[in-house]
Protein backbone atom coordinates (compact mmCIF):
# COMPACT_ATOMS: atom_id res chain seq x y z
CA UNK A 1 0.00 0.00 0.00
CA UNK A 2 2.81 2.41 0.94
CA UNK A 3 3.76 4.66 -1.93
CA UNK A 4 7.17 5.95 -0.88
CA UNK A 5 6.82 9.56 -1.68
CA UNK A 6 3.25 9.39 0.40
CA UNK A 7 5.19 7.70 3.00
CA UNK A 8 7.53 10.35 3.20
CA UNK A 9 4.45 13.47 3.55
CA UNK A 10 4.26 15.20 6.86
CA UNK A 11 0.37 15.71 7.41
CA UNK A 12 -1.14 18.89 8.02
CA UNK A 13 -0.78 19.04 11.94
CA UNK A 14 -4.74 19.97 12.31
CA UNK A 15 -5.63 16.16 10.48
CA UNK A 16 -2.86 14.62 12.32
CA UNK A 17 -4.36 15.62 15.94
CA UNK A 18 -7.69 15.50 14.63
CA UNK A 19 -6.93 11.43 14.19
CA UNK A 20 -4.87 10.89 16.73
CA UNK A 21 -6.32 12.80 20.21
CA UNK A 22 -10.28 12.30 19.53
CA UNK A 23 -9.88 8.34 20.95
CA UNK A 24 -7.00 5.98 21.71
CA UNK A 25 -7.29 4.52 17.87
CA UNK A 26 -9.44 6.03 14.76
CA UNK A 27 -12.18 3.89 13.65
CA UNK A 28 -13.54 3.52 10.21
CA UNK A 29 -15.60 6.60 10.20
CA UNK A 30 -13.26 8.93 11.84
CA UNK A 31 -10.40 7.80 9.50
CA UNK A 32 -13.17 8.84 6.51
CA UNK A 33 -14.21 11.77 7.83
CA UNK A 34 -10.93 12.87 8.21
CA UNK A 35 -9.96 11.78 4.62
CA UNK A 36 -12.78 13.83 3.36
CA UNK A 37 -11.31 16.91 4.57
CA UNK A 38 -7.80 16.52 3.62
CA UNK A 39 -8.23 14.03 0.53
CA UNK A 40 -5.21 14.49 -0.82
CA UNK A 41 -3.48 12.77 2.08
CA UNK A 42 -5.39 9.86 2.11
CA UNK A 43 -2.48 7.14 2.13
CA UNK A 44 -0.52 9.23 5.13
CA UNK A 45 -3.71 9.75 6.92
CA UNK A 46 -4.57 5.80 6.41
CA UNK A 47 -1.27 4.50 7.48
CA UNK A 48 -0.92 7.00 10.52
CA UNK A 49 -4.16 5.22 11.36
CA UNK A 50 -3.17 1.93 11.43
CA UNK A 51 0.23 2.75 13.00
CA UNK A 52 -1.54 4.37 15.96
CA UNK A 53 -3.95 1.29 16.19
CA UNK A 54 -0.81 -1.03 16.17
CA UNK A 55 0.51 1.46 18.56
CA UNK A 56 -2.22 0.80 21.10
CA UNK A 57 -1.24 -2.94 21.06
CA UNK A 58 1.51 -1.78 23.32
CA UNK A 59 0.56 -0.75 26.35
CA UNK A 60 2.97 1.64 28.91
CA UNK A 61 3.47 -1.18 31.33
CA UNK A 62 4.72 -3.18 28.60
CA UNK A 63 7.14 -1.14 28.08
CA UNK A 64 10.79 -1.49 29.25
CA UNK A 65 11.91 1.70 31.03
CA UNK A 66 15.49 3.10 30.57
CA UNK A 67 17.46 6.07 32.72
CA UNK A 68 20.36 7.01 30.60
CA UNK A 69 21.01 10.75 31.75
CA UNK A 70 23.84 10.44 29.56
CA UNK A 71 22.06 10.61 26.47
CA UNK A 72 18.87 12.32 27.88
CA UNK A 73 20.60 15.26 29.14
CA UNK A 74 22.44 16.77 26.06
CA UNK A 75 19.49 16.03 24.10
CA UNK A 76 17.08 17.96 26.38
CA UNK A 77 20.02 20.72 26.24
CA UNK A 78 20.03 20.98 22.78
CA UNK A 79 16.19 20.77 22.02
CA UNK A 80 15.90 23.96 24.74
CA UNK A 81 18.62 25.42 21.85
CA UNK A 82 16.40 25.11 19.39
CA UNK A 83 13.33 26.06 21.18
CA UNK A 84 16.17 29.12 21.74
CA UNK A 85 16.59 29.81 18.25
CA UNK A 86 12.99 29.82 17.18
CA UNK A 87 11.77 32.10 19.96
CA UNK A 88 14.87 34.12 18.12
CA UNK A 89 13.24 34.40 14.65
CA UNK A 90 9.70 34.32 15.66
CA UNK A 91 10.96 37.56 17.19
CA UNK A 92 12.90 38.89 14.09
CA UNK A 93 9.83 37.67 12.16
CA UNK A 94 7.84 39.78 14.16
CA UNK A 95 9.73 42.92 14.20
CA UNK A 96 9.46 43.35 10.68
CA UNK A 97 13.09 41.49 10.00
CA UNK A 98 15.30 43.62 11.84
CA UNK A 99 16.93 41.01 13.71
CA UNK A 100 19.14 43.06 15.83
CA UNK A 101 16.45 45.52 17.77
CA UNK A 102 13.76 43.04 18.79
CA UNK A 103 11.47 43.60 21.66
CA UNK A 104 11.70 41.01 23.68
CA UNK A 105 14.02 40.33 26.19
CA UNK A 106 15.05 36.75 25.04
CA UNK A 107 16.57 38.01 21.75
CA UNK A 108 20.33 39.23 21.87
CA UNK A 109 21.80 41.94 19.46
CA UNK A 110 24.20 39.42 17.30
CA UNK A 111 22.67 36.13 15.29
CA UNK A 112 22.15 33.17 17.82
CA UNK A 113 25.07 31.18 17.88
CA UNK A 114 23.64 27.65 17.39
CA UNK A 115 26.83 25.79 18.30
CA UNK A 116 26.94 27.93 21.76
CA UNK A 117 24.87 25.39 24.33
CA UNK A 118 27.47 22.10 22.51
CA UNK A 119 29.65 20.61 25.36
CA UNK A 120 32.38 18.65 23.89
CA UNK A 121 31.00 15.57 23.75
CA UNK A 122 27.98 17.06 22.06
CA UNK A 123 30.36 18.30 19.45
CA UNK A 124 31.95 15.32 18.56
CA UNK A 125 28.32 13.64 18.80
CA UNK A 126 27.65 16.25 16.26
CA UNK A 127 30.86 15.67 13.92
CA UNK A 128 29.56 12.30 13.83
CA UNK A 129 26.45 13.38 12.41
CA UNK A 130 27.98 15.61 9.65
CA UNK A 131 30.44 13.71 8.61
CA UNK A 132 33.26 15.19 9.73
CA UNK A 133 35.61 16.11 12.70
CA UNK A 134 35.91 18.69 15.78
CA UNK A 135 38.11 20.64 14.60
CA UNK A 136 35.82 21.19 11.29
CA UNK A 137 32.88 21.74 13.56
CA UNK A 138 35.25 24.35 15.25
CA UNK A 139 35.50 26.45 12.15
CA UNK A 140 31.86 26.59 11.60
CA UNK A 141 31.04 27.44 14.98
CA UNK A 142 34.31 30.15 15.31
CA UNK A 143 32.53 31.30 11.76
CA UNK A 144 36.25 30.78 9.83
CA UNK A 145 35.25 30.02 7.03
CA UNK A 146 34.25 32.61 4.06
CA UNK A 147 29.98 32.46 4.02
CA UNK A 148 29.94 32.89 0.36
CA UNK A 149 31.69 29.29 -0.38
CA UNK A 150 29.23 27.11 0.83
CA UNK A 151 26.61 25.37 -0.22
CA UNK A 152 22.96 25.34 0.16
CA UNK A 153 23.39 21.76 0.46
CA UNK A 154 26.16 21.81 3.05
CA UNK A 155 24.16 24.30 5.29
CA UNK A 156 21.08 22.81 5.12
CA UNK A 157 22.86 19.26 6.25
CA UNK A 158 24.97 20.84 9.07
CA UNK A 159 21.61 22.85 10.61
CA UNK A 160 19.39 19.56 10.24
CA UNK A 161 21.76 17.44 11.90
CA UNK A 162 22.17 19.94 14.79
CA UNK A 163 19.40 20.11 14.38
CA UNK A 164 18.45 23.64 13.90
CA UNK A 165 16.44 25.99 11.13
CA UNK A 166 18.72 26.05 7.94
CA UNK A 167 17.91 30.25 8.39
CA UNK A 168 19.90 29.93 12.07
CA UNK A 169 22.68 28.15 10.95
CA UNK A 170 22.95 30.83 7.37
CA UNK A 171 22.89 33.66 9.85
CA UNK A 172 25.58 32.40 12.18
CA UNK A 173 27.89 31.27 9.29
CA UNK A 174 27.54 34.97 7.77
CA UNK A 175 28.57 36.83 10.89
CA UNK A 176 31.87 38.17 11.42
CA UNK A 177 34.51 35.55 12.04
CA UNK A 178 34.78 34.88 15.94
CA UNK A 179 38.18 34.17 17.94
CA UNK A 180 37.76 30.44 19.60
CA UNK A 181 36.50 31.52 23.34
CA UNK A 182 37.34 28.98 25.18
CA UNK A 183 39.88 26.64 23.84
CA UNK A 184 38.14 22.83 23.68
CA UNK A 185 39.28 21.88 20.09
CA UNK A 186 42.74 23.55 19.27
CA UNK A 187 46.12 22.36 19.81
CA UNK A 188 47.48 25.78 20.99
CA UNK A 189 49.35 25.95 17.66
CA UNK A 190 46.37 25.54 15.16
CA UNK A 191 44.19 27.84 17.16
CA UNK A 192 42.37 29.94 14.66
CA UNK A 193 42.60 33.64 14.01
CA UNK A 194 40.25 36.11 13.55
CA UNK A 195 40.06 37.73 10.08
CA UNK A 196 41.49 35.02 8.57
CA UNK A 197 38.83 32.58 6.41
CA UNK A 198 38.93 29.80 4.36
CA UNK A 199 37.03 29.15 1.64
CA UNK A 200 34.62 26.31 2.41
CA UNK A 201 36.75 23.87 0.20
CA UNK A 202 39.99 24.74 1.74
CA UNK A 203 38.66 24.12 4.91
CA UNK A 204 37.22 20.53 4.29
CA UNK A 205 40.72 19.70 2.67
CA UNK A 206 42.93 21.02 5.51
CA UNK A 207 40.73 19.80 8.59
CA UNK A 208 42.32 16.00 8.66
CA UNK A 209 39.24 14.37 7.33
CA UNK A 210 39.25 11.54 5.40
CA UNK A 211 38.94 11.19 1.63
CA UNK A 212 35.15 10.02 2.19
CA UNK A 213 34.63 12.96 4.70
CA UNK A 214 35.40 15.10 2.04
CA UNK A 215 34.00 13.46 -1.30
CA UNK A 216 30.69 13.35 0.86
CA UNK A 217 31.19 17.24 2.26
CA UNK A 218 31.98 18.71 -1.21
CA UNK A 219 28.96 16.53 -2.63
CA UNK A 220 26.35 18.36 -0.56
CA UNK B 1 2.49 38.26 21.90
CA UNK B 2 -1.09 38.54 20.41
CA UNK B 3 -2.72 35.77 22.20
CA UNK B 4 -3.21 36.05 26.06
CA UNK B 5 -2.68 33.50 28.02
CA UNK B 6 -5.47 30.62 28.70
CA UNK B 7 -7.33 30.16 31.61
CA UNK B 8 -9.88 27.40 32.87
CA UNK B 9 -12.23 30.65 31.98
CA UNK B 10 -10.67 29.92 28.38
CA UNK B 11 -10.22 26.87 27.55
CA UNK B 12 -9.20 25.37 24.65
CA UNK B 13 -11.03 24.91 21.69
CA UNK B 14 -11.46 22.46 18.67
CA UNK B 15 -14.35 21.34 20.70
CA UNK B 16 -12.28 19.21 23.28
CA UNK B 17 -12.09 20.79 27.10
CA UNK B 18 -9.46 19.59 29.73
CA UNK B 19 -10.00 16.98 31.89
CA UNK B 20 -11.29 18.00 35.22
CA UNK B 21 -8.07 17.02 37.46
CA UNK B 22 -6.30 18.98 34.95
CA UNK B 23 -8.60 21.49 35.59
CA UNK B 24 -8.41 21.16 39.09
CA UNK B 25 -4.27 20.75 39.01
CA UNK B 26 -4.13 24.21 37.12
CA UNK B 27 -6.78 25.79 39.69
CA UNK B 28 -4.24 24.83 42.69
CA UNK B 29 -1.41 25.88 40.93
CA UNK B 30 -1.49 28.78 38.69
CA UNK B 31 -1.23 31.07 42.11
CA UNK B 32 2.30 29.44 43.33
CA UNK B 33 5.04 31.95 43.07
CA UNK B 34 7.41 31.18 40.56
CA UNK B 35 9.88 29.03 42.88
CA UNK B 36 7.18 26.63 43.90
CA UNK B 37 6.09 25.98 40.83
CA UNK B 38 9.58 25.16 39.68
CA UNK B 39 9.87 22.68 42.89
CA UNK B 40 6.30 21.07 41.63
CA UNK B 41 7.96 20.59 38.44
CA UNK B 42 11.04 19.41 39.53
CA UNK B 43 9.05 16.49 41.44
CA UNK B 44 8.93 13.53 39.02
CA UNK B 45 7.33 10.68 40.63
CA UNK B 46 3.99 10.40 38.96
CA UNK B 47 3.03 8.88 42.01
CA UNK B 48 3.26 11.79 44.22
CA UNK B 49 0.33 14.47 44.81
CA UNK B 50 2.43 17.05 43.80
CA UNK B 51 3.46 15.96 40.30
CA UNK B 52 2.18 17.82 37.62
CA UNK B 53 0.63 16.64 34.47
CA UNK B 54 1.90 17.10 31.09
CA UNK B 55 -1.05 19.18 30.20
CA UNK B 56 -0.70 21.32 33.48
CA UNK B 57 2.66 21.97 32.68
CA UNK B 58 1.82 22.74 29.03
CA UNK B 59 -0.72 25.62 30.25
CA UNK B 60 1.91 26.98 32.56
CA UNK B 61 4.79 26.79 29.84
CA UNK B 62 2.61 28.96 27.45
CA UNK B 63 1.04 31.21 30.14
CA UNK B 64 5.23 32.08 31.81
CA UNK B 65 5.78 32.88 27.97
CA UNK B 66 3.28 34.72 27.47
CA UNK B 67 3.43 36.82 30.69
CA UNK B 68 7.03 37.53 30.40
CA UNK B 69 8.23 35.05 33.02
CA UNK B 70 11.28 33.54 31.04
CA UNK B 71 13.25 31.59 33.91
CA UNK B 72 10.10 29.93 34.95
CA UNK B 73 8.75 28.81 30.81
CA UNK B 74 12.70 27.74 30.68
CA UNK B 75 12.10 25.28 33.64
CA UNK B 76 8.90 23.98 33.12
CA UNK B 77 9.67 23.65 29.20
CA UNK B 78 13.06 21.61 29.73
CA UNK B 79 10.81 19.64 32.29
CA UNK B 80 7.93 18.43 30.06
CA UNK B 81 11.27 18.15 27.45
CA UNK B 82 12.77 15.80 29.53
CA UNK B 83 9.52 13.72 30.00
CA UNK B 84 8.51 13.43 26.46
CA UNK B 85 12.28 12.37 25.50
CA UNK B 86 12.42 9.91 27.90
CA UNK B 87 8.72 7.99 26.72
CA UNK B 88 10.35 8.35 23.39
CA UNK B 89 13.34 6.43 24.12
CA UNK B 90 11.05 4.25 26.10
CA UNK B 91 8.79 3.83 23.22
CA UNK B 92 11.11 4.08 20.04
CA UNK B 93 12.55 0.22 19.56
CA UNK B 94 16.67 0.78 19.04
CA UNK B 95 16.52 -2.50 17.49
CA UNK B 96 13.90 -1.07 14.67
CA UNK B 97 15.90 2.76 14.26
CA UNK B 98 19.33 2.09 14.61
CA UNK B 99 19.36 6.15 14.89
CA UNK B 100 16.90 6.26 17.42
CA UNK B 101 18.32 9.12 19.64
CA UNK B 102 18.19 11.33 16.62
CA UNK B 103 14.78 10.94 15.71
CA UNK B 104 13.45 11.21 19.47
CA UNK B 105 15.75 14.66 19.64
CA UNK B 106 14.16 15.43 16.07
CA UNK B 107 10.49 15.00 17.42
CA UNK B 108 11.12 17.04 20.70
CA UNK B 109 12.47 19.64 18.31
CA UNK B 110 9.64 19.90 16.08
CA UNK B 111 7.35 19.83 19.66
CA UNK B 112 9.60 22.66 21.53
CA UNK B 113 8.96 25.02 18.56
CA UNK B 114 5.51 24.83 18.75
CA UNK B 115 5.94 26.69 22.31
CA UNK B 116 8.15 29.58 19.89
CA UNK B 117 5.64 29.92 17.45
CA UNK B 118 2.59 30.06 20.50
CA UNK B 119 4.42 32.62 22.07
CA UNK B 120 4.54 34.69 18.85
CA UNK B 121 1.02 34.02 18.32
CA UNK B 122 0.93 31.53 15.50
CA UNK B 123 -1.54 29.20 15.46
CA UNK B 124 -0.42 25.84 17.25
CA UNK B 125 -1.88 22.48 18.20
CA UNK B 126 -1.09 22.96 21.83
CA UNK B 127 -4.49 23.18 22.31
CA UNK B 128 -4.44 19.40 22.18
CA UNK B 129 -1.44 18.93 24.26
CA UNK B 130 -3.17 21.07 26.77
CA UNK B 131 -6.52 18.51 26.95
CA UNK B 132 -4.90 15.32 25.77
CA UNK B 133 -1.27 15.43 26.14
CA UNK B 134 -0.64 11.52 25.76
CA UNK B 135 -2.33 11.00 22.74
CA UNK B 136 -1.46 14.67 21.33
CA UNK B 137 2.57 13.42 21.46
CA UNK B 138 1.58 10.12 20.90
CA UNK B 139 0.59 11.35 17.36
CA UNK B 140 3.29 13.37 17.03
CA UNK B 141 5.90 10.66 17.45
CA UNK B 142 3.88 8.00 15.10
CA UNK B 143 3.21 10.70 12.26
CA UNK B 144 7.37 11.07 12.39
CA UNK B 145 8.16 7.55 12.42
CA UNK B 146 5.71 7.17 9.56
CA UNK B 147 7.98 9.45 7.55
CA UNK B 148 10.81 7.87 8.90
CA UNK B 149 10.14 5.25 6.32
CA UNK B 150 10.66 2.02 8.17
CA UNK B 151 7.71 -0.28 7.32
CA UNK B 152 9.05 -2.43 5.54
CA UNK B 153 6.83 -3.08 2.56
CA UNK B 154 5.82 -7.21 2.01
CA UNK B 155 3.84 -7.98 -0.92
CA UNK B 156 2.33 -11.50 -0.35
CA UNK B 157 1.71 -13.44 -3.93
CA UNK B 158 -1.96 -14.62 -4.00
CA UNK B 159 -2.27 -17.86 -5.75
CA UNK B 160 -4.07 -17.98 -9.13
CA UNK B 161 -6.62 -20.35 -7.74
CA UNK B 162 -10.03 -19.21 -7.75
CA UNK B 163 -11.11 -21.26 -4.17
CA UNK B 164 -9.06 -19.41 -2.49
CA UNK B 165 -11.56 -16.24 -2.53
CA UNK B 166 -14.41 -18.37 -1.10
CA UNK B 167 -13.66 -19.37 2.74
CA UNK B 168 -15.59 -17.85 5.48
CA UNK B 169 -13.81 -15.67 7.40
CA UNK B 170 -13.53 -16.09 11.28
CA UNK B 171 -15.94 -13.27 12.34
CA UNK B 172 -14.68 -13.98 16.17
CA UNK B 173 -11.70 -12.46 15.58
CA UNK B 174 -12.03 -8.91 15.66
CA UNK B 175 -13.96 -8.97 18.92
CA UNK B 176 -11.01 -10.93 20.66
CA UNK B 177 -8.26 -8.65 19.28
CA UNK B 178 -10.26 -5.43 20.82
CA UNK B 179 -11.54 -7.19 23.56
CA UNK B 180 -7.35 -8.29 23.97
CA UNK B 181 -6.88 -4.35 23.28
CA UNK B 182 -8.95 -3.79 26.03
CA UNK B 183 -8.42 -6.26 28.49
CA UNK B 184 -6.21 -5.46 32.24
CA UNK B 185 -3.03 -6.80 32.49
CA UNK B 186 -4.20 -8.88 35.39
CA UNK B 187 -6.81 -11.12 33.70
CA UNK B 188 -6.23 -14.54 33.47
CA UNK B 189 -5.75 -14.28 29.63
CA UNK B 190 -3.46 -11.90 29.89
CA UNK B 191 -0.52 -13.76 28.79
CA UNK B 192 -3.07 -14.99 25.64
CA UNK B 193 -3.86 -11.12 24.99
CA UNK B 194 -0.57 -10.29 25.07
CA UNK B 195 0.75 -13.03 22.50
CA UNK B 196 -2.38 -12.26 19.73
CA UNK B 197 -1.03 -8.40 20.21
CA UNK B 198 2.34 -9.45 19.44
CA UNK B 199 1.34 -11.81 16.52
CA UNK B 200 -0.72 -8.76 15.26
CA UNK B 201 2.26 -6.25 15.31
CA UNK B 202 4.57 -9.34 13.73
CA UNK B 203 2.56 -9.77 10.94
CA UNK B 204 3.64 -8.52 7.21
CA UNK B 205 2.97 -5.02 6.73
CA UNK B 206 0.32 -5.96 3.78
CA UNK B 207 -1.45 -8.46 6.26
CA UNK B 208 -1.38 -5.88 8.79
CA UNK B 209 -2.34 -3.16 7.27
CA UNK B 210 -5.61 -5.52 6.05
CA UNK B 211 -6.19 -7.18 9.54
CA UNK B 212 -5.74 -3.71 11.22
CA UNK B 213 -8.59 -1.87 8.68
CA UNK B 214 -10.73 -4.81 8.61
CA UNK B 215 -10.89 -5.93 12.44
CA UNK B 216 -9.67 -3.11 14.23
CA UNK B 217 -10.68 -0.32 12.46
CA UNK B 218 -13.92 -1.52 11.01
CA UNK B 219 -13.56 -0.94 7.04
CA UNK B 220 -15.62 -3.50 5.05
CA UNK B 221 -13.71 -5.92 2.89
CA UNK B 222 -16.08 -4.95 0.12
CA UNK B 223 -19.22 -3.92 -1.03
CA UNK B 224 -21.86 -3.64 -3.44
CA UNK B 225 -22.07 -0.09 -2.70
CA UNK B 226 -19.48 1.98 -5.29
CA UNK B 227 -19.52 4.98 -2.89
CA UNK B 228 -18.42 2.74 0.20
CA UNK B 229 -14.69 3.00 0.76
CA UNK B 230 -13.60 -0.18 1.52
CA UNK B 231 -10.08 -1.52 3.24
CA UNK B 232 -9.85 -3.22 -0.46
CA UNK B 233 -9.88 1.13 -1.38
CA UNK B 234 -7.92 2.58 1.54
CA UNK B 235 -5.20 -0.54 0.30
CA UNK B 236 -5.46 -0.05 -3.39
CA UNK B 237 -5.79 -3.86 -4.15
CA UNK B 238 -9.23 -6.01 -5.28
CA UNK B 239 -11.41 -6.97 -3.08
CA UNK B 240 -10.08 -10.40 -3.52
CA UNK B 241 -6.62 -9.48 -2.42
CA UNK B 242 -7.75 -8.05 0.61
CA UNK B 243 -9.88 -11.31 1.21
CA UNK B 244 -7.13 -13.46 0.83
CA UNK B 245 -4.74 -10.79 3.30
CA UNK B 246 -7.06 -11.05 5.64
CA UNK B 247 -7.72 -14.80 5.76
CA UNK B 248 -3.51 -15.81 6.20
CA UNK B 249 -3.50 -12.99 8.83
CA UNK B 250 -6.22 -15.11 10.46
CA UNK B 251 -4.73 -17.97 9.86
CA UNK B 252 -1.34 -16.50 11.56
CA UNK B 253 -3.45 -15.61 14.71
CA UNK B 254 -5.77 -18.71 15.01
CA UNK B 255 -3.40 -20.93 16.81
CA UNK B 256 -3.71 -18.57 19.93
CA UNK B 257 -7.31 -17.74 19.30
CA UNK B 258 -7.93 -21.71 20.25
CA UNK B 259 -5.62 -21.35 22.99
CA UNK B 260 -7.88 -18.35 24.38
CA UNK B 261 -10.85 -20.62 23.69
CA UNK B 262 -8.96 -23.77 25.39
CA UNK B 263 -8.10 -21.11 28.25
CA UNK B 264 -12.31 -20.16 28.56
Amino acid sequence: MTNPNQAKVRIPEAALYALATEREYPDAGLLEQVIRQYPGYAEALTTLAIELAVDALTPVADIVQEDDQEAIAPAVSRAMSRFENALFQEEVQSTGGAPFETKSAIAVATPVNPFSGLERPDVREYAKRIGANTLFVAKLRDREIDETTYTAGFIKHAADKLPVDPSVMAAHLAAGSIASAPALFHKAEEKPVAGQKQSFEEAVRSSGLSRDQQKHLLGL
Amino acid sequence: MTQSAKTEDDPPDKGYKRPARVEAQIAAVKNLAPVQLIERANMRSPASSEHLLPETLVYLTRRALKTGEQKVARVLLAELTERCFRVLRNRINADAYADRDTICEDIIGEFVVLFAKDCAGQKTPLDFYECRFNRAFRGLRIDHLRTEDVRKDHIVEMPTTRGAGNEDFKDDVAEIVVEALRAPPYQETAYIFSRIKDAVKALPTDLRDAFVLVRILGYKTHSKNPDEVTAAVRCKCSDRMIRYRLRQADAALAPLLEDLHDKS
